[in-house]
């Protein structure tokens, strides 16, 4: 699984690698076929079983799955599978995940390719082998990242976090796990700790782009979960959620919080605001 | 207002700090695993008497060890004690978890009294004379004395993975994979599988062939991961280790990838006298 990963990332650098997925995500089989070029189908599949996620989605749908329909549909299927947090933070779990998604007629593969501001993944891709023919190669190289990184998140210039941010049903996932843990400490409903990533979404990237990687002590239980209890009591936007989490990580230098229970380290996050 | 006030105001116990005599100290050692369950022993002794040993005498400062899984996001600390030998010298079952991804260590103690004044008494407490007559605020989970960051002990040969492959026709190919903080992985041809499966773990042979998948892994890590290795998190105590010995990395371009296989996993071949 890993050489194959490893092949197909560096194929976003590739023009003719490139041109050959972007043409193969027209269409179900074909697109099947290119991903099988990487892996072996049998391995591909025991990854994980995703065969009993039955949504049909829509490209709108994929792009923005609805919290409070796919979201615990996702979630009921993983946790009959015993998936973890170990197993959500990897790549080959999600391009499985996508894969059979794509199968099984739950998304097609050119709902892959959308971008920020251009969230038709067909004609971004006829528009890219357009440009491509013509000389420009820019739009390919930047749709056949999209379609990887929506796939499996994990290429180069993403590293992890591109799981967490960039794989829809990962990120729906994410939200669901982060949301059942927090509950549990604060008592908050989950619907309102999801509501809060949906509608903050820099506040989410934010949040795991600290927890792994910038600054870890956010993402010790103790401290997550009463950061995230007071941003949300708090209703706080803007850069002050960035700000307190700095501040966290000052007063962790000398203070283990991730020792002290949720109440009393939300007490510690409110006399850290100023 | 801003609170952030008060970093190190307070006397800290740790390596290479001198706040507290030579006869104050703390060492925190894994003293056993268990596999069945998954989970290891911490040791945490702290001798001495000390303002940290009336802290834990009067139920004001407790143990504590953080465990880490960076890339899955895990971060939790316990307090738990298996055994209690005495206020100041402890066991904690630390439990781990199901993964090839590093997981990390912080043992400490932490204060957990209500917030409070302290004036220090260098005499009896334990600490340095510089500290006399000062006159400090104890905060809740202030860190009193800190062990520092550890890891699961592993080696190079830990980190490599043999695999039989059907499609190979022979010998093995070995690659860096960065998923799960990196390991090596030495895809075999089946009849060499085979062969390696049926060796002793100690056999010169298997030794051998270990050595050499070790030297295409370390050759395979400096071409790919040379420039950038962040996501090998597993490597880091082998980078430090190599370090401390004097011996090049993969960063460096003398980097001598034969050389460091055979440092984690000499051979053990026999000399001709050896059979007299």
């Amino acid at each position: 699984m890993n050489s194959g990963l490893q092949r197909l990332k560096k194929i976003t650098k590739n023009r003719v690698e490139s041109i050959l997925l972007l043409n193969a995500a027209l269409d179900k089989n074909t697109f099947l076929s290119y991903i099988l070029n990487y892996f072996n189908k049998e391995e591909l599949l025991s990854e994980v079983n995703f065969s009993n996620f039955n949504e049909k989605l829509s490209e709108n749908e994929f792009q923005q799955l609805h919290y409070l329909h796919h979201y615990p549909a996702l979630w009921d299927v993983l946790i009959k599978e015993n998936f973890t947090p170990q197993d959500a933070k990897e790549p080959t779990k999600w391009l499985s995940i996508t894969f059979q998604s794509i199968l099984n007629d739950n998304i097609k593969p050119h709902y892959l390719a959308y971008v920020k501001n251009s969230k038709d993944g067909k004609n971004n891709i006829l528009e890219a082998l357009r440009l491509s023919e013509q000389g420009n190669d820019d739009q390919l190289f930047e749709i056949c990242r999209a379609i990887l990184r929506h796939m499996f998140g994990n290429i180069t210039e993403r590293r992890g976090k591109g799981v967490y941010q960039d794989i829809p049903l990962a990120i729906a996932w994410w939200k669901t796990y982060l949301s059942k843990e927090i509950s549990t400490t604060t008592n908050i409903e989950e619907k309102d700790i999801i509501e809060y990533f949906l509608n903050n979404k820099t506040h989410y990237n934010d949040l795991i782009a600290n927890m792994n990687g910038k600054l870890t002590v956010i993402a010790d239980k103790s401290i997550r979960d009463s950061l995230m209890a007071y941003i949300i009591d708090k209703n706080t936007t803007g850069n002050i959620f960035k700000d307190i989490m700095r501040r966290i990580g000052i007063e962790s230098a000398w203070r283990a919080m991730g020792s002290l229970n949720y109440k009393d380290n939300k007490k510690i996050i409110e006399s850290l605001v100023i | 207002m801003n609170q952030i006030t008060s970093s190190y105001s307070f006397p800290v116990l740790e390596e290479d700090k001198f706040d507290y005599i030579k006869e104050t100290t703390y060492e925190v050692n894994q003293v056993d695993s268990d596999n069945k369950s998954n989970s290891i022993i911490f040791e945490h002794k702290l001798t001495g008497n000390n303002l940290i040993s009336k802290l834990l005498q009067n139920n004001e400062a407790k143990f504590i060890t953080t465990v880490v899984l960076k890339s899955s996001m895990y971060r939790e600390t316990t307090d738990n004690i298996l055994e209690k030998i005495s206020s100041i010298h402890i066991k904690q079952k630390i439990q781990l978890k199901t993964t090839f991804e590093t997981q990390s260590f912080f043992s400490a103690i932490v204060y957990t009294g209500d917030d409070k004044e302290v004036i220090l008494n260098s005499s009896e407490m334990g600490l340095d004379k510089f500290w006399d007559g000062a006159t400090i605020e104890l905060k809740k989970g202030a860190i009193l004395a800190r062990a520092g960051w550890r890891e699961l002990e592993n080696t190079a040969s830990d980190l490599l993975t043999i695999k039989k492959d059907d499609t190979l026709e022979y010998g093995f190919d070995v690659s860096v994979i960065s998923e799960e903080g990196g390991r090596f992985i030495a895809r075999v041809e089946a009849n060499l599988y085979d062969k390696i499966k049926q060796l002793p773990k100690n056999d010169s042979h298997l030794r051998s062939i270990v050595i050499h998948m070790l030297c295409v892994g370390f050759m395979d890590l400096a071409k790919e991961f040379k420039d950038d290795d962040s996501e090998l998190t597993n490597f880091k105590g082998i980078k430090l280790e190599l370090k401390n010995k004097d011996i090049k990395t993969w960063e460096d371009d003398e980097f001598n990838p034969n050389k460091v296989a055979c440092y984690f996993l000499k051979h053990n071949i026999k000399l001709e006298n050896d059979y007299e």
